[in-house]
């Protein structure tokens, strides 16, 4: 139940802070990406604050626990290799994020307002999952997670 | 600098504490490509836990644009084919990196990842360039 209700808490706290930090307007994210012109570090602002709660937590209070408190695993990727499939898969996103300045964070807090844009994207990043999937059908689930 | 710092940072710290309650307590990565991902398909028991962040993020946003009345935008700016097209390449492309700006930015940083820190470098410069392209054209 608390594990439900935490995932929820989490997820508000997320959107809030997408939105508080000016994310949710692509303008604020591509003037990070425009280096010759009107460069604006906001982006770097908000990584930056985002690491220095969560960067110090993990490292401190979360990496030697043995389990998180609600439940029996962290479910998190052990795969170590920098391969192919992350570099090129980094280029893809990169790309598809400097053409319009809009990611998964940012458009996933904004299907609230009003945006009908946001609908868009969403449902064509979901058609980009499922595309991926059905060209890697031998593949498994990197993250393996126990089933809650 | 023009841009709000406060803001920023506020808005940064927030994203900090949703992805450490969301490690410490439920032992997950807040990274929103693969929390919606990981419902294409939805596999039994592992399907609550995402509906209800992504419905929390909706919510978040809503709560910080009616009550903090924080700068949003009514639709991008660009054609629906470009929005669809910049979807469709963040969904592939974050599928193939397992990972976006929140899963290797800030978790993968994080846990001090050297998969992240690389995507992340990566991403970024992809970006950077193809703005600086496409404002160039």
């Amino acid at each position: 139940m608390f594990y439900f209700l935490i995932a929820l808490i989490a997820g508000v706290t997320f959107g809030l802070g997408m939105a508080i930090s000016g994310m949710i307007v692509p303008n604020n994210v591509l003037s990070f990406l425009s280096i010759f012109e009107g460069w604006n570090a906001s982006l770097m602002v908000v990584i930056g604050g985002a690491l220095l709660v969560f960067l110090s937590v993990y490292q401190f209070g979360i990496k030697n626990r043995k389990q998180p408190v609600l439940t029996d695993n962290f479910c998190v990727n052990q795969n170590k290799d920098v391969d192919n499939r992350l570099v090129i898969g980094s280029i893809i996103f990169g790309i598809g994020w400097g053409i319009l300045g809009v990611c998964p964070g940012p458009v996933v807090s904004s299907l609230f307002l009003g945006n009908s844009d946001a609908y868009w994207f969403v449902s064509a990043m979901i058609g980009g999952f499922l595309l991926v999937k059905l060209l890697e059908t031998n593949r498994e689930e990197t993250v393996a997670c126990e089933v809650q | 600098m023009t841009f709000p710092f406060v803001d920023a940072l506020v808005g940064g710290l927030l994203l900090g504490i949703s992805a450490t309650l969301l490690m410490l307590f439920c032992g997950k990565t807040a990274g929103i490509s693969g929390i919606v991902g990981g419902l294409i398909p939805p596999r039994v028991g592992d399907v609550a836990w995402r509906v209800l962040f992504i419905l929390g993020m909706a919510v978040g946003g809503y709560i910080a644009v009616t009550a903090f009345h924080v700068e949003t935008v009514a639709s991008y700016n660009d054609s629906t084919a470009v929005v669809i097209i910049a979807g469709l390449l963040v969904g592939i492309g974050t599928k193939l990196a397992n990972g976006c700006t929140s899963g290797h930015g800030i978790v993968g940083i994080g846990r001090l990842s050297k998969r992240s820190l690389v995507a992340t470098i990566v991403f970024m410069l992809s970006a950077i360039i193809t703005y600086n392209l496409m404002s160039f054209i």
